[in-house]
């Protein structure tokens, strides 16, 4: 199982900062969180539907029509669930659930050479990966603008989880060429 | 339009140890064009170093050719060899090598005195570089007065001084934290897409190779894999 997005806090965050309509949040969250969640617009309104029932916020008819023009404003116990949420513990580290960890531990021992293989076109995407979020990043204005920065730690982030994954793969090819006959 | 600045054709390098002989570069073949950024990347011990040095007319092949903007350095005497680098070749090292009883102005000044220019057109020139590395305020200070990302960008003025045609770099960030390294490489780059310079920068930092539009890993002296990774559109 996938740990489940902040979808919920996220939310709860952009409205402590003031009350949105719905179709703005969407494009705040995508914001918040640099592009790097693919989540649709069915994703965000069930999300509100359930903070609604659970009276985190609530919802305030807007001037014109339709599901986008109505207001989504935070409660006093929204608030306090997203204090305490910010306040919490350090997370746990996130567990290895890449496909690749899986692929390359089932062909050790079935067949070596298809593991070599897998580590080299491995390795290419990741360099290209790497290359892209580079250029995303030298593509940021350097200004004052906070949602730059945020982008920008959120792409260092993407980066130096790419460079773990990356130098697990040179491990791996060292130890297989070492116990190679 | 493509033009190829640096070209090596069947390069090979041996060192002899005692008795025994060390093939540090074992027959590349490899084309730079101009206005690129390569990457080199590999083991410790896979010959980086070497072929950068082999690249750059620093060392002199085995066996094999080396073209360098359409010379054939294996035609030239040492000393043409010499003033070829000093002309039209940059170089940034990790260790910054900077002389240490010299300003940073003075330090990047020092290519251009070599090269007979007049010493008050070559302080005007240091100025500039120093001020296109962000560290006019600094041109008075020596070395040890400045941090070790402050070093190499003086470092890195001095190589580009000389407006050389091809800028090499052997682990420029090496020794650099990685916010430093960031503002390192990122300055590479605006040369690059600036002034359309050519870098050919070896590192052992996958993040650092990121900034190049071609990687390239060595495996025991030869050209393991060379990859594009310029996005598709250019
Ligand atoms: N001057 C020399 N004399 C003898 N052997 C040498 C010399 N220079 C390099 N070598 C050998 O050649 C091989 C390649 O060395 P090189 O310095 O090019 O590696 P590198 O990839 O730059 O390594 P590193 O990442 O550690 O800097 C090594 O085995 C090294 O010991
Ligand atoms: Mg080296």
């Amino acid at each position: 199982m996938r740990p489940p997005l902040p979808v919920k806090h996220g939310l709860l965050g952009l409205l402590a900062r003031r009350p949105r309509y719905g179709y703005e949040l969407k494009a705040e969250f995508d914001l918040l969180s640099g592009g790097f969640w693919d989540l649709n617009v069915g994703q965000i309104y069930s999300t509100l539907e359930r903070l609604l029932k659970d009276g985190l916020v609530t919802l305030d008819e807007g001037d014109g029509a339709g599901e986008g023009r109505k207001i989504y404003r935070l409660t006093p116990s929204g608030q306090a669930e997203l204090d305490l949420w910010l306040a919490q513990p350090p997370l746990k580290p996130r567990p290895l659930r890449d496909e690749v960890y899986v692929r390359l531990g089932l062909l050790v021992d079935r067949d070596v050479s298809a593991a070599f293989d897998l580590i080299e076109t491995q390795r290419r995407v990741y360099h290209l990966q790497m290359a892209e979020l580079t250029r995303q990043k030298l593509a940021l204005a350097r200004g004052q603008r906070v949602a730059d920065l945020r982008r920008e730690l959120l792409l260092d982030a993407a980066l130096l989880h790419v460079e773990a994954d990356l130098k697990w793969l040179d491990t791996c090819d060292e130890k297989l060429r070492r116990v190679r006959i | 339009m493509s033009e190829v600045i640096a070209q090596i054709e069947r390069v090979t390098r041996e060192f002899k140890r005692g008795g025994s002989v060390v093939r540090a570069v074992d027959g590349i073949d490899l084309a730079v064009q101009r206005g690129e950024f390569v990457a080199i990347m590999g083991k410790s011990g896979s010959g980086k170093s070497t072929l950068l040095h082999l690249m750059s007319g620093l060392q002199r092949p085995t066996r094999g050719r080396v073209v360098l903007l359409g010379h054939d350095l294996g035609s030239l005497s040492d000393d043409a060899l010499t003033l070829l680098r000093r002309q039209h070749v940059g170089f940034v090292f990790q260790f910054f090598n900077l002389l240490p009883t010299l300003s940073a102005l003075e330090n990047v000044a020092l290519p251009l005195l070599l090269s007979s220019v007049r010493a008050s057109e070559a302080a005007g020139r240091a100025r500039q570089v120093l001020e296109t590395v962000g560290l006019q305020e600094r041109a008075d200070h020596k070395p040890d007065e400045l941090s070790g990302g402050q070093m190499q960008r003086v470092a890195i003025a001095r190589a580009l001084v000389n407006r050389p045609a091809l800028l090499f770099a052997d682990e420029p960030t090496g020794n650099l934290d990685s916010v430093s390294s960031e503002e390192i490489l990122t300055l590479l780059k605006t040369t690059q897409v600036e002034q359309g310079q050519t870098i050919i920068m070896v590192t052992h930092d996958a993040k650092a190779a990121a900034y190049g539009d071609r990687v390239i890993t060595l495996r025991d002296g030869r050209v393991h894999e060379d990859l594009a990774t310029r996005s598709v559109a250019v």
